[in-house]
C-alpha cells in the first residue's frame, strides 16, 4: 500500500519535472524541415545549412537575437507554430489560402516555380516534351499525379480536378514517377531537377511553370509584432548589399551546378 | 515410429544438423537472391558510394537509435512494473486506470502516440522538448506490453510458493527480492528481448518529429544524394544488423535457461 503510494508519487513527480521550463530571453526559434536542399538541409555533421538557414540567421542579426533552427517535419510546421514550439517558419513555405486560415504570412520573398517531373514512357506515349505547355499536360485525362501531402505539389492538381496520390516523403514520390506507378510530380525546381538527375533514363522535366508560388515566412496567427519585423526585414532584401545579393554570391555556384538555368534570380523573380 | 537406439539417434542428429544448416543456407540464399533481383530491377548502377560522405551522420543515427531504444527499454520496464503493481493492487481505482490505459494503448498506432505526445501533451505541460516527449511516447506505449511480460512471468510462480512465503511471514520486499525475482528472470528474458526489438523498430517513427535516428538520417542523406533505392536498402540492412543479433541472443537465452 505504502509502496504503491510512493510509486504514484514518483510518477506525478516525473510529470511535474517535465512541466518545468522558462521562457525568458530565449532565442528566435525558426522552424524548417532540413530535408530540402539546397534551401533547408544539413552538412555532413548534421548542422543546419542552406539558403533558408542563411535567411534565418540574417533575420536574427537584423533583430539582434540569437537564432535556433528547430528541425521540424514539413507536415508539422504549422502545428508546431500553433503549439508555440517555434516562433516563425522560414521553410520555403508557399503562401496559400488554406494555410492563411491558421497562420499569418509575411510578404513573399521568394517565388518557387512549380514545374513537372514526368515519367518518360508516359511523356512519350502522350507526346510531351521539355517545352510542352501546362495545357498540354492538363489535357491528358487519365494522368496519375503524385504529390507531397499538405504541400502545393498535392493541392495544385486538385484545383484542376485531378486525382492525386499523396506521398509523405519526396523520395517515394520521385521513385513512383521513375518507376511509373505515377506519371507526374509537381514540385519546385530543386527537387524536380534532383529527381531527374537521379533517374535520367526514366524521367524528364517539363519546364513551363504551373504557378509561380509565392514563398513567405509564417508566424502564429495574431503575432503582429514579429510579423511587422519580418516584413520590414524582407523589405531590405533588394537593397544594395542586401540579402538577395549576399545569397546570390554564396549560393549561385551551388544552384548553377545543379542546373545551368537556375541562379538565385530564378527564385527571386516572380 | 520405432524409438531409435542411442547410436542411431546420434547419427540421425548429426545428419539432421547438417540438413538443417543446409536448409538455412539455401533459405538465406533465396532471400538474398530475391533482394538482389529487386535492386537490379530498380536501379541501373547500384552503389552505396554516395552515402560514404554521410557516414558521420549515419553513425550518429545508428547511435541515437541504440540510445533511445535503451532508454525506452529501461523506462518502459520501470513503468511496466509500476503498472503491474497498480493492476494487482487492491485499490480498484488503480486497477481500472491501468486497464483503461492498456486498452487505449492497444488500440493506438504508435505514430499517433508520438505525434500526440510531442505536439499536444508536451506543449500542454509547457515543455517544448519534442525529443523528450517522443521518447516518453515510446516508453508509455511499450509499458502495457512490459506489464504483460511481468504479469506472465510473475504468475509463473505458483500459488503454493506464495502460501509458503506468507507462512514464513515474508514482507513484500523479501518476497520479491528473494523468491519471486530470481525465479522469474528466466521466464522474463525472451519476451523482454522481443519487446526490445519492437522498440528498436518503433523508434524509426521518431523521424516524424525530426529526431536524428537511423531512419531520419538516411532520409536526410537521400534528400541530398537522391539515391533512394540504395538508401532504403542500407537502412534495412542497418536495422537488421541491430535486431537480428538481438533475436539470436534471445534464442540463446531461451535455450540456455529453458526450464
Amino acid at each position: 500500500m505504502k509502496k504503491i503510494f510512493n510509486m504514484s508519487f514518483l510518477l506525478i513527480l516525473i510529470f511535474i519535472l517535465t512541466a518545468c521550463g522558462t521562457n525568458e530571453n530565449e532565442p528566435l526559434r525558426v522552424g524548417m524541415d532540413l530535408r530540402y536542399p539546397p534551401f533547408e538541409t544539413v552538412d555532413f555533421n548534421n548542422n543546419p545549412e542552406g539558403i533558408s538557414v542563411d535567411v534565418a540567421m540574417a533575420f536574427g542579426e537584423y533583430l539582434d537575437r540569437e537564432v535556433e533552427i528547430v528541425n521540424t517535419n514539413f507536415l508539422s510546421l504549422i502545428p508546431a507554430l500553433e503549439a508555440d514550439n517555434i516562433d516563425i517558419v522560414i521553410a520555403s513555405m508557399s503562401i496559400t489560402e488554406e494555410r492563411e486560415k491558421s497562420v499569418d504570412f509575411t510578404d513573399p520573398y521568394f517565388y518557387f516555380k512549380i514545374i513537372s517531373l514526368v515519367n518518360k514512357d508516359f511523356a512519350d506515349a502522350n507526346d510531351l516534351n521539355a517545352d510542352s505547355s501546362i495545357d498540354d499536360i492538363l489535357a491528358i485525362d487519365n494522368a496519375r499525379y503524385v504529390g507531397l501531402a499538405t504541400q502545393v505539389s498535392a493541392t495544385i492538381p486538385k484545383t484542376y480536378d485531378k486525382d492525386v496520390i499523396e506521398a509523405t516523403d519526396l523520395g517515394t514520390a520521385v521513385e513512383s514517377v521513375a518507376q511509373g506507378s505515377a506519371d507526374i510530380l509537381l514540385m519546385s525546381a530543386n527537387p524536380v531537377i534532383d529527381g531527374y538527375n537521379a533517374n535520367k533514363d526514366d524521367t524528364m522535366i517539363i519546364w513551363s511553370a504551373f504557378v509561380s508560388s509565392p514563398i513567405g515566412m509564417a508566424v502564429k496567427e495574431g503575432n503582429s509584432e514579429l510579423l511587422a519585423e519580418a516584413n520590414a526585414f524582407i523589405d531590405t532584401f533588394n537593397d544594395d548589399g542586401g540579402l538577395y545579393e549576399t545569397l546570390s554570391e554564396k549560393w549561385n555556384s551551388t544552384l548553377l551546378e545543379q542546373s545551368d538555368q537556375l541562379g538565385l534570380d530564378f527564385y527571386t523573380n516572380e | 515410429m520405432n524409438k531409435p537406439t542411442v547410436p542411431s539417434l546420434k547419427k540421425a542428429l548429426t545428419s539432421n544438423t547438417a540438413r538443417i544448416l543446409a536448409a538455412y543456407f539455401f533459405a538465406a540464399l533465396t532471400i538474398i537472391a530475391f533482394i538482389v533481383w529487386v535492386v537490379v530491377k530498380q536501379t541501373d548502377n547500384f552503389s552505396f558510394a554516395p552515402f560514404i560522405d554521410y557516414q558521420n551522420l549515419i553513425v550518429r543515427g545508428v547511435g541515437n537509435t541504440i540510445l533511445i531504444s535503451l532508454i525506452s527499454l529501461i523506462g518502459s520496464m520501470v513503468l511496466g512494473f509500476l503498472f503491474y503493481l497498480l493492476q494487482s493492487s487492491k485499490i480498484k481505482y488503480f486497477n481500472a486506470l491501468i486497464d483503461i490505459f492498456t486498452e487505449i494503448i492497444y488500440g493506438t498506432p504508435m505514430i499517433v502516440m508520438i505525434i500526440v505526445m510531442a505536439f499536444l501533451i508536451g506543449p500542454a505541460f509547457n515543455s517544448l522538448n519534442r525529443n523528450f516527449f517522443g521518447v516518453l511516447a515510446l516508453i508509455l506505449y511499450m509499458s502495457p506490453y512490459m506489464k504483460n511480460v511481468f504479469k506472465s512471468a510473475i504468475s509463473s510462480v505458483s500459488e503454493e510458493q506464495y502460501l509458503a512465503m506468507d507462512l514464513f511471514g515474508f514482507n513484500a520486499y523479501q518476497k520479491y527480492r528473494y523468491i519471486i525475482i530470481p525465479q522469474i528472470i528466466r521466464v522474463l528474458m525472451p519476451p523482454l528481448m522481443n519487446n526490445f526489438s519492437l522498440i528498436i523498430k518503433g523508434s524509426a517513427l521518431l523521424n516524424f518529429i525530426s529526431y536524428a535516428e537511423l531512419y531520419y538520417v538516411i532520409n536526410v542523406a537521400q534528400s541530398k544524394t537522391f539515391a533512394f533505392v540504395e538508401g532504403y536498402i542500407l537502412m534495412w540492412g542497418l536495422y537488421l544488423l541491430l535486431t537480428i543479433p538481438l533475436s539470436q541472443l534471445t534464442k540463446m537465452i531461451e535455450r540456455k535457461w529453458a526450464l
